[in-house]
C-alpha cells in the first residue's frame, strides 16, 4: 500500500483551507487509513483535533511537520491509504514547494471573491512549476463559502475558466456548521442532521477527487 | 454600456495573470542581478553646487 497524498493549499489565508482538510479528511477515513500532516506553522488542524471531547476523538490522526515535508511523508506512506497536508499560507518557504513535490493531488480552495481569485493566480504559476519536477501531479480549484443569491458566487464559474487550473464541479456553501464543527473538535460527518447538507458536499467532492 | 459581473471578474482575472507573466520571476531577478555590472554607488560626474538663496532678506 502507498498512500495517495493530497495537499490542500492557497497561498492566501482565510480561504478555508484547515476546514477543508479537516472534514475532506474525515471522508477519506471512512474508506481507508487517513493521516492528516499539519504543516502550516499556525497549527490550526492541530488545535482543531484537541478540541474533540475524550470519549469522540476527531477520526483522523494529526501530525505536525516540518523541514523537508517530502522526506518525512515517505515514512508514513506505507501505513496510510490517504494523508491530506494542511499547507501554510505562503509561497515564501519550501514547505509549499515540497508538498507539490510530495503530492497526488492538490486542492486549491478559493472564496468568491475578487481578490480571491488574483491571489490564486500566482499560485496557479507556482502549480505550473512543481508540475515540472511532479508531472502527474493534479490540481483543482475548489469553491468555498459559496452563496448561491449572490452575485459574485454566481459569477464565479466565468472568472475560474480563464485558470489553467481546472476547477471542481462541486464546491461548499457558506454554512456556519463548518465553524461548528471546528469548535467542537469534530468533522461534518459526526454532527448528525446538523451536519448533515455540508457532509453531502463534501463527499460529493471527495467522489469527484478520487 | 456596463459589462456584465461575471466578465468584469473574468476580465479582472485575465488582467491579473497579465501583470503576473509581465513581473520577472524572483530567480530571474537574481539571475539578472549577477550578470549585471554593479552600477557605481558614486556619480562619475560631480553633481553640480546649487548656491543657496536667501528667500528672506536682512
Amino acid at each position: 500500500m502507498s498512500a495517495r497524498v493530497f495537499s490542500i493549499t492557497n497561498q492566501k489565508g482565510g480561504t478555508g483551507k484547515t476546514t477543508l482538510t479537516m472534514n475532506f479528511a474525515a471522508g477519506l477515513a471512512r474508506r481507508g487509513r487517513t493521516l492528516i500532516v499539519d504543516a502550516d506553522p499556525q497549527r490550526s488542524a492541530g488545535q482543531w483535533s484537541s478540541q474533540s471531547p475524550e470519549k469522540r476523538p476527531f477520526p483522523v490522526s494529526v501530525i505536525a511537520l516540518a523541514g523537508n515535508l517530502a522526506r518525512e511523508i515517505n515514512q508514513f506512506r506505507q501505513d496510510y491509504q490517504y494523508i491530506v497536508i494542511d499547507c501554510p499560507p505562503t509561497l515564501e518557504t519550501d514547505t509549499l514547494r515540497l508538498a507539490m513535490t510530495a503530492s497526488d493531488t492538490m486542492l486549491i480552495p478559493v472564496l468568491p471573491s475578487p481578490i480571491d481569485l488574483w491571489a490564486s493566480v500566482r499560485l496557479a504559476n507556482a502549480v505550473e512549476q512543481a508540475k515540472l519536477g511532479n508531472p502527474t501531479l493534479r490540481a483543482y480549484l475548489v469553491v468555498n463559502q459559496v452563496e448561491p443569491r449572490n452575485a459574485i458566487s454566481r459569477a464565479m464559474q466565468q472568472a475560474l475558466d480563464e485558470f489553467d487550473i481546472p476547477s471542481l464541479k462541486n464546491n461548499l456553501r457558506r454554512r456556519a456548521i463548518y465553524r461548528t464543527a471546528a469548535i467542537e473538535g469534530a468533522s461534518v460527518f459526526c454532527l448528525g442532521k446538523r451536519g448533515e447538507a455540508a457532509a453531502q458536499e463534501i463527499e460529493s467532492i471527495i467522489k469527484e477527487v478520487l | 454600456m456596463k459589462q456584465p459581473l461575471a466578465t468584469k471578474l473574468a476580465n479582472s482575472v485575465k488582467q491579473a495573470k497579465a501583470q503576473q507573466d509581465e513581473t520577472p520571476s524572483e530567480s530571474a531577478v537574481k539571475q539578472k542581478e549577477t550578470q549585471t555590472t554593479p552600477r557605481p554607488s558614486v556619480p562619475e560626474t560631480p553633481l553640480p553646487i546649487i548656491p543657496s538663496r536667501r528667500v528672506w532678506p536682512d
